[in-house]
């Protein structure tokens, strides 16, 4: 085997090793140790994706596609799914940030998860979840693509479900599931209909023969992609199906960094970019992309404006964050998309640590309101939100500003001024509220005294501090030092070409107008912090808007929506149907039975016991014979 | 002279009427019992005709084989007779009607 | 040695149990021990047929054939292909698992106990081997009375009702099997010349029946594999059978017997009345996605342990059904393979379902709560077993469930979609039933409850690793039986009588493997 398919391997099976191994015998182990070994393997996936990144680096561009075939898995008549890796350069650059932040991540866990009991039951779930995360990217065809996607998922239960003994946490955990399984209907079917158009499941060949087997905007075409875009809706925590994920905040808040920040919830994005070449033969389908992710971007930014606690306020950001994605990848801007996708793990998963620092001081509060004045105790702590704060919002030279500016760019330039306007809006309501988040949180008086508030331990510090550099960085670096599109190049193919980040996009328009469209929109992210710093630190404007207030704190009813239109009438089917099977198909049994009962014992009158009657009965049948053979025509 | 047929036949229906009757009126199983075996011999005899008037003996086997049911049925139902009677102390069979469903 | 095999498989038990009979009822250690010797060393006996089994060939292996009732043309003909070869190993495994599963769960007459289990394995593994319409309604019979009283004298409180209801049931299918076997009979003496009752003679040519006759016929065979499967709406004797069954029997209930109707499916129907097959093929499909919706519908509304459970079953049972009637390479190769996957996970979840039971003696799910704090161990098995049964990648039941759906979808895309839906249910039932017996704050009266002991880990072990290995490596098993199916889907091409091998067609190109063993391919590099 080559380099790249030892590295390619490794990738995933490195955690996996870690699972089986931790599974078995994690827990007698003492102290810290399970972690250590969990963050350990997760380097090792590291230091295995960046050797592969290199190794694929090192050859010519259009020789950067390499399948990597273990076994033959699943065959059956004409399909045959072998277990096939496929390393590319999206894959490459997906599993290095995967395995990075992973790794970073675990070892910040080292220190969260240390008063815990259950620490090597968490560090199996979550090298569980490193695997198939590693396995859903480097994946070669869609089944083992699903075998990542539900892995993940299965992962992202039992992870929010950690603290089983809590019920509404045991709830988010099942509600997770079941919600983003809801998708994966959609996502199935589409795979069979995949299987059903081409012969074959896999990347390579979808890609290189969507156009000749699809014809361009066809049905065959927009029903495919819309199932799978199904798929990515439920796991992406998109409308309708971002139900689960403010709930999944239930869990440690590692996980809600790792887990529904940078890694599993992208999921969808990236399968859509992998699958390019089939979306690219459904324009229609597309538009349903880019126009459900400005709508769950503008949705999520405004349910973010009124919530009181810290980690639902960064969750509802996940969400918008992911609708600039998937309008990214609606307008085929592939590039933009993973673009977004890399910086926003970085941020994000910075605001979650940091966020989970202040829970690690505060004993794991996480109302905000109970909060406040936290910039003096936790000054470290603070300046990491704030790094955050500012790479969220998009704010010049920060990691968010670069891949932002990007996907509007994009979106304006493919020519829809009105999601370019969404996005804008949002962009204006992404800085407010995350400025109103840090305000409550560190800045102010404190509005609760907090005993014994303290600074993270270095084995959380330090994790925390890779992330500001990453998040500070990432952008410029993956802009203008280390390009991301012309690298993605030869798996995007034009599609990468078209979004070769903010030069393509600058030739693309005229310079007056891209320079416009930077400005605006620096402009509406600054603004919207300095509205938010004078609403919130200052009390500079103080209004009410008691109606809007009411419907944004229930997310525009439509959790109440769900809850009475699919949820109260399922239960109540499921136990009409349990009632139905015990009262009308079990009682027509019942009633066969009971007739034939009920003839019983009409007719046992008949047997009285009398030897005499029995007898008599013998003469009449013998005479009726006799009377029957000699009347007989 | 030879009784013709038609006279043996006769006795045998007259039998077989006869022993009918006593099993259906009477009440002592004793009597039950003869008028069974009345029955069975009307057979016989009736057989034997037949016998006789095709010049066959597979009607004289047969009576052969309803003799021996008819000894083995003897032994059986008068065992179970006497022990009916010393269980009950009668042998009226519509007192015994412990089968009535 | 080969000759005989099968016949010495079914003996096995069959023996044990006699020896089993001579040991006093005193001591019940000694017949426990007697008896899972016996199904181990059948086991063995199983597996090693299984390993032999050369895939790649649609006829019979181990053919045993003898003249029973020359007369009648009733023979005593053995075999095994690709439908029934993983079957047997499943019914030869699952069995001493049960019955090493009983030794902790009970506890009154045990000799009678472990001489039942053995005389109903000898009967389920006869119904599978059966090539001979007499021999097999035989066995078919034959295992339903050691199940009767299974359920009968070792069930819960309302076992006799159960049991009762189970039997007419039943009986009642077998009655319509019987007469449709007998008029197949007649039928084929009048074409064929030979009145014969041997399957593979009688499906080797047409048997020139009018469409109304064969449909009718069909029904016959069909209503008494669908009771057994069961199919929706003949179910309702399954959970009360399920339910007051002891758990090890029933994991012999769901995990074997349910088999045996999809596998008569297979095996009676496709090949005597194919034309029926195809014109009522769509009903059934139909019954299947309605049996999938509702019994995961009714399965989330139970408050019982086990009626959860059989409601589940019935829900994965309408897929094996729906793969089968889709008649699509892929959906039959699904629903064979699922045959087993549902036998070992269902199979595991009634032992997980009997150790909870036997240590509380509870069966609702209210009486129980946040159990994974004080059995962990049997917590996390349980998970592994849902993931299995919930079709999880990684698993087993992922194999079947998609190739099912897969293959489903491309003959009936509508079922497959409403089917898939079925998918969610089974989430939704499946996780209700971890987190109320799993989750939440540990109920004060279950604190200090036993996790699994050393031998309870034994019985679910093999349990476990074939959930893995059949999710990663599901090709030793598909492989045996592809050429199967292939040959099944195919009109009249490959039951000649007494030429087993030798098939109208060459197996397909690619179909002939050395021993199914993952084949490592090179790296390619486009």
């Amino acid at each position: 085997m080559s380099a790249v398919a030892v590295t390619a391997v490794l990738i995933p099976a490195l955690p996996l090793a870690g699972w089986v191994v931790l599974g078995l015998w994690g827990g007698r182990w003492p102290g810290r140790a399970a972690g250590w070994v969990a963050s350990a393997t997760v380097a090792g996936s590291f230091v295995a994706a960046v050797a592969l990144f290199e190794s694929l680096a090192a050859l010519p561009p259009d020789a950067r596609t390499v399948q990597v075939d273990l076994y033959r898995w699943i065959a059956a008549g004409a399909l045959a799914i072998p277990f096939r890796l496929l390393a590319d350069p999206l894959s490459a650059a997906m599993a290095r940030l995967v395995a990075g932040v992973g790794m970073l991540i675990h070892i910040y866990s080292i220190g969260y998860m240390a008063r815990d009991a259950g620490g090597a039951r968490y560090f199996a779930y979550m090298n569980l979840f490193m695997a198939s995360m590693l396995l859903l990217v480097l994946a070669g065809n869609l089944a083992v693509m699903f075998i990542g996607w539900e892995g993940v998922g299965l992962c992202s239960y039992l992870l929010i479900a950690f603290w089983f003994e809590r019920p509404a946490a045991a709830r988010a955990g099942v509600k997770a599931f079941v919600v983003t399984r809801l998708g994966d209907v959609g996502f199935l079917l589409g795979i069979f209909a995949v299987f059903g158009t081409f012969g074959t499941l896999d990347f390579t060949a979808i890609t290189r023969e969507a156009a000749a087997r699809l014809p361009l905007g066809g049905g065959l075409a927009t029903a495919i992609a819309l199932l799978l875009f199904l798929g990515a809706v439920g796991k992406s925590a998109q409308l309708p199906l971002y139900v689960w994920l403010p709930d999944a905040m239930d869990g440690p808040t590692p996980v809600s960094a790792l887990i529904h920040a940078a890694t599993m919830v992208t999921a969808g994005v990236f399968m859509i970019v992998r699958l390019h070449a089939l979306y690219l033969r459904a324009p229609f389908a597309l538009d349903v992309v880019a126009v459900t992710g400005a709508v769950t971007a503008v949705f999520a930014a405004s349910a973010a404006l009124v919530e009181s606690d810290l980690k639902r306020v960064l969750a509802y950001s996940t969400i918008s964050q992911l609708g600039y994605m998937f309008l990214a990848v609606g307008v085929a801007a592939w590039a933009a998309g993973i673009f977004h996708l890399m910086t926003h793990a970085f941020f994000k998963a910075l605001l979650f640590l940091a966020a989970g620092a202040v829970m690690h001081a505060l004993g794991g509060e996480t109302d905000m309101r109970k909060m406040g004045g936290l910039a003096r105790p936790l000054p470290k702590t603070a300046a990491a939100f704030g790094a955050g704060v500012l790479a969220l919002a998009g704010i010049p030279p920060l990691a968010g500003f670069f891949s932002k500016e990007q996907i509007l760019g994009e979106v304006f330039a493919a020519g829809h001024p009105w999601l370019w306007g969404i996005g804008l809006f949002t962009a204006g309501l992404t800085g407010f509220y995350i400025t109103r988040a840090y305000v409550l949180t560190f800045a102010g008086p404190p509005a609760r005294v907090h005993e014994n508030v303290h600074e993270a331990p270095p084995v959380m510090w330090w994790p925390l501090a890779a992330l500001v550099f990453l998040a500070v960085v990432m952008g410029v670096v993956l802009e203008h030092v280390v390009p991301l599109a012309p690298w993605l190049q030869p798996t995007l193919g034009a599609g990468a070409l078209k979004s070769a980040g903010g030069a393509a996009a600058a030739a693309a328009e005229p310079g007056a107008v891209h320079a416009m469209l930077l400005v605006v929109s620096v402009a509406v992210a600054a603004g919207g912090i300095v509205l938010g710093w004078l609403v919130y630190a200052r009390g500079a404007i103080r209004g009410q808007a008691p109606v809007l207030g009411t419907i944004l704190a229930h997310r525009f009813y439509i959790e109440d929506l769900y809850d009475a239109a699919i949820v109260a009438p399922s239960r109540a089917l499921a136990g009409w149907a349990a009632a139905v099977d015990r009262g009308v198909i079990d009682r027509a049994v019942l009633g066969v039975a009971g007739g034939l009962g009920w003839g019983g014992a009409a007719l046992r009158r008949l047997q009285n016991g009398y030897l005499r009657q029995y007898a008599a009965f013998v003469l009449i049948g013998a005479l009726i014979i006799l009377a029957y053979w000699m009347l007989r025509p | 002279m030879t009784v013709p047929a038609p006279y043996y036949l006769a006795l045998s229906a007259v039998l077989f009427t006869a022993g009918t009757a006593g099993v259906l009126l009477r009440r002592s199983a004793l009597i039950v019992f003869m008028s069974v075996e009345l029955m069975l011999n009307a057979v016989n005899l009736s057989l034997i005709t037949f016998a006789r008037l095709h010049g066959s003996v597979d009607g004289q086997v047969l009576v052969f084989f309803v003799l021996v049911v008819a000894a083995a049925e003897v032994v059986v139902g008068l065992a179970i007779i006497v022990d009916v009677f010393r269980s009950r102390e009668t042998v009226d069979v519509d007192d015994a009607d412990a089968l009535r469903g | 040695m080969n000759g005989v095999l099968l016949s010495v498989l079914i003996a096995l038990p069959i023996a044990g149990a006699g020896a089993v009979a001579f040991i006093s009822p005193r001591r019940p250690a000694a017949a426990r021990a007697v008896g899972l010797a016996a199904a181990v060393i059948a086991f063995l006996v199983a597996a090693w047929i299984w390993a032999a089994f050369r895939p790649g060939r649609p006829g019979l292996q181990f053919e045993e054939h003898a003249a029973w009732v020359p007369a009648a043309g009733i023979g005593y003909h053995l075999g095994v292909d690709g439908l029934s070869v993983s079957l047997i190993a499943l019914v030869a495994l699952l069995v001493p698992v049960a019955m090493a599963a009983a030794a902790d769960q009970v506890h009154d007459r045990t000799k009678g106990f472990v001489l039942t289990l053995l005389l109903l394995e000898a009967g389920l593994l006869g119904t599978f081997l059966a090539q001979d319409l007499v021999l097999f309604y035989v066995f078919w019979e034959a295992m339903l009375i050691p199940m009767y009283f299974l359920i009968a004298l070792w069930g819960g409180p309302a076992r006799r009702a159960a049991a009762i209801k189970f039997l007419l049931y039943t009986m009642t299918g077998s009655m319509l099997m019987l007469l449709a076997i007998v008029a197949v009979y007649l039928q084929g003496a009048r074409v064929i010349g030979t009145p014969t009752f041997d399957l593979p003679a009688l499906a080797a040519r047409p048997l020139g029946w009018t469409p109304a006759v064969e449909a009718l016929l069909f029904g016959g065979f069909a209503v008494a594999f669908g009771i057994k499967m069961p199919v929706w709406p003949l179910h309702t004797w399954l959970p009360d059978a399920y339910a007051e069954a002891p758990p090890v029997v029933t994991v012999l209930l769901a995990g074997l017997m349910a088999k045996a109707g999809a596998y008569g499916l297979l095996r009676f129907c496709l090949p005597l009345f194919p034309d029926a097959v195809r014109a009522w093929g769509p009903l059934f499909a139909v019954l299947a996605v309605v049996g999938i919706l509702y019994g995961g519908a009714v399965a989330w509304a139970q408050g019982d342990l086990r009626r959860l459970l059989a409601y589940g079953s019935l829900s994965h049972m309408g897929f094996i059904l729906l793969g089968i009637f889709a008649l699509d390479i892929q959906s039959v190769q699904g629903s064979v393979l699922q045959m087993v996957n549902h036998g070992i996970s269902t199979g595991a979840l009634f032992v997980l379902a009997g150790i909870l039971i036997g240590r509380t003696g509870q069966g609702r799910t209210d009486a129980y709560g946040g159990l994974a704090a004080a059995t962990p161990a049997l917590a996390a098995v349980t998970l592994i077993v849902v993931t299995s049964s919930l079709a999880l990648p990684g698993t087993n039941g992922f194999v079947g469930e998609f190739l099912i759906l897969l293959g489903a979808f491309q003959t009936h895309p509508v079922h497959a979609a409403l089917a898939t839906v079925g998918v969610v249910l089974a989430a939704a039932y499946l996780l209700a039933f971890v987190g109320r017996i799993f989750h939440g704050p540990l109920r004060p009266d279950l604190r200090g409850l036993p996790d699994l002991r050393p031998r309870e880990y034994a019985v679910l072990a093999p349990l476990l690793a074939l959930i893995f290995w059949v999710g990663w490596v599901p090709g030793p098993l598909l492989d045996r039986s592809e050429a199967t199916v292939r040959a099944l889907l195919k009109p009249r091409a490959v039951f000649v009588a007494g030429a087993p091998h030798a098939s109208m067609t060459p197996p397909p190109a690619g179909v002939e493997r050395k021993g199914g063993a993952p084949v490592k391919q090179a790296v390619t590099r486009p």
